[in-house]
């Protein structure tokens, strides 16, 4: 077994969702992008796979996204990736979003290792690891701060609340990865140009996509701050600063 | 017995979920996967303390036990306090039952025989609520109710353990900063900040204030000018702080999430149309390099 799975998600781009003054949320505007912390899950998964002499395939669940978004991924040291393009992915909740995945990573020949990052980007449920472990039997290393991987052994130290936990598994296994585990590369004009050729194999899920929960509704937050601002040269705007915050009780 | 099980490994942590548990006026049962552990939460407010024992040397070790242990005893609902550990065995346990799990909940409730929960999404911009059925699995932090109390017996139950992953060390992380979370006031630095040598002054203002230095995750992250722990944010720290005083923060999402219950925001920053002007109580718009001095000498 030698090929390394990173699964990963294209999320809405948060700065373009739009929370209306009565509080509901407008998406019209908000693009997909690759999720922030999958960018780490990528490169460890590329990393693991060059020391074990395999492949880096990345898995995704995901609607119908730009084919810039593909390259995109493909563009950051995947060799190729299994898409399982359905229209229910798009706010999918964990169960099914796992189920989906699940079937994509069966679909790789050889597969040693999952890496997933510890949470998207839009949800940060931190929950999709944890529930492909459990469907595949594989043992679970979750909040890795880092990782090594000698022969078929893999190391990780996890940050646990007050320690770091150094932990150890025969592979297979599932790995969830924190963004500090490595510096997810740029990538290269080199990689980008690559990244057109590189394989997709799409799939369909095959598993029932009905969500669990019912009577979903969103709400966008509105920050109910004073918004004061402090007029004034710096001298008297550190003064004025001052004087609000020994009003207010805060000194 | 069905009931709330509740998994947290500090007194401090498991009474307010016994405390959440026994609100909802069912029965509430801890679990505990040490010795050590079941005593130190034994006086959590729960009615028992189940203590699973067997070969593993971690809680996640008992995922399965735990699974097959809250079936077998037709539990409603998992609550676990939202730690790595507490969030893996969550997920874990989710994951084996094929049931749904609401992690780091804002706010939970039982309606009947359905919980309804909210929780945040894309970075603390959306509240998401649901409605779920049968026995959930969910994750929160300590503020999810009061705390209980109450001495309740431990009984021990022999289980299997899954000891595929193995521990091989554990070093405690230092904290020189202290518990920046609870700290009553912090000075976060942000990317506006040019310079590491800045960090100096920087510190010179925390101490005059007697504050706490945090930072976004970029400083912490990418620039490394601060340990990852100093980060505030939706996966770094939730602040409790009176004060909040940043430097050069724009205020993405991500991060004014770990300063929502923050009592007084202040920030400085040159461009008053950054996202932290709406996020801040007050303002001080400006070149923070003209006004960092100025402030140092305020406080002093």
């Amino acid at each position: 077994m030698s090929n390394a799975i990173a699964c990963f998600k294209w999320v809405l781009d948060e700065e373009d969702i739009i929370v209306n003054p009565d509080q509901s949320v407008n998406y019209s505007r908000a693009r997909y992008e690759l999720s922030e912390y999958d960018k780490n899950a990528i490169e460890a998964a590329a990393q693991m796979a060059a020391n074990l002499g395999g492949e880096a395939i990345g898995v995704t669940f995901a609607p119908d996204v730009p084919k810039q978004l593909h390259k995109d991924a493909l563009s950051r040291n995947l060799d190729c990736f299994v898409y399982i393009k359905d229209e229910a992915a798009a706010g999918a909740d964990a169960v099914v979003t796992a189920k989906a995945l699940v079937e994509g990573i069966k679909s790789v020949a050889d597969c040693a290792v999952v890496v997933c990052a510890e949470g998207a980007q839009d949800t940060f449920a931190r929950q999709i690891p944890g529930r492909i472990a459990a469907a595949l039997d594989l043992p679970l290393i979750t909040s890795a701060a880092s990782y090594s991987l000698e022969g078929n052994t893999l190391t990780c130290i996890r940050r646990l609340e007050n320690c770091m936990q150094t932990v150890c598994v025969e592979l297979p296994a599932v790995i969830a990865v924190l963004p500090e585990a490595n510096d997810a590369p740029i990538p290269s004009m080199k990689a980008i140009l690559a990244a057109g050729k590189k394989p997709i194999d799409e799939i369909a899920a095959g598993v029932d996509l009905t969500p669990i929960a019912a009577d979903v509704s969103q709400k966008g937050f509105v920050a109910s701050r004073k918004s004061i601002r402090i007029e004034g040269s710096p001298e008297e705007q550190a003064a004025q600063l001052k004087d609000i915050l020994f009003k207010e009780g805060v000194l | 017995m069905a009931g709330v099980f509740i998994y947290a490994d500090t007194l401090a942590t498991a009474a307010p979920l016994a405390g959440f548990a026994k609100a909802t006026g069912k029965e509430c049962c801890a679990l505990a996967f040490s010795q050590e552990v079941a005593d130190a939460i034994a006086s959590c407010g729960a009615s028992e303390i189940l203590l699973l024992q067997g070969e593993g040397a971690r809680p996640e070790d008992y995922a399965k036990a735990t699974a097959a242990l809250l079936e077998e005893r037709g539990a409603e609902m998992l609550l676990c306090i939202s730690t790595a550990t507490g969030r893996e065995l969550a997920s874990s346990v989710a994951g084996i039952c094929g049931v749904e799990l609401v992690s780091d909940a804002s706010t939970l409730s039982f309606d009947g025989d359905s919980v309804s929960a909210t929780r945040m999404v894309y970075g603390g911009l959306v509240e998401q609520s649901e409605t779920i059925s049968g026995f959930v699995v969910a994750t929160c932090g300590a503020g999810i109710a009061e705390p209980a109390s109450g001495a309740a017996a431990i009984t021990p139950i022999s289980a299997q353990a899954d000891t595929r992953v193995k521990v091989i060390a554990e070093e405690p992380i230092q904290r020189d900063s202290g518990d920046l979370a609870n700290a009553e006031r912090v000075v976060c630095v942000g990317n506006g900040v040019a310079k590491q040598e800045d960090l100096i002054e920087i510190n010179d203002l925390a101490k005059a204030l007697e504050a706490g230095v945090v930072c976004t995750r970029g400083i912490a992250e990418e620039r490394k000018w601060l340990p990852v722990e100093a980060y505030v944010g939706i996966s770094g720290l939730n602040l409790n702080a009176k004060l909040y005083l940043s430097l050069g923060v724009s205020g993405a999402i991500q991060h004014t999430y770990g300063m929502r219950n923050v009592k007084y925001v202040v920030a400085v920053d040159s461009n008053e149309n950054a996202p932290i002007a709406s996020q801040s109580d007050y303002m001080l718009v400006g070149d923070l390099y003209d006004i960092l001095p100025e402030l140092i000498k305020v406080f002093s």
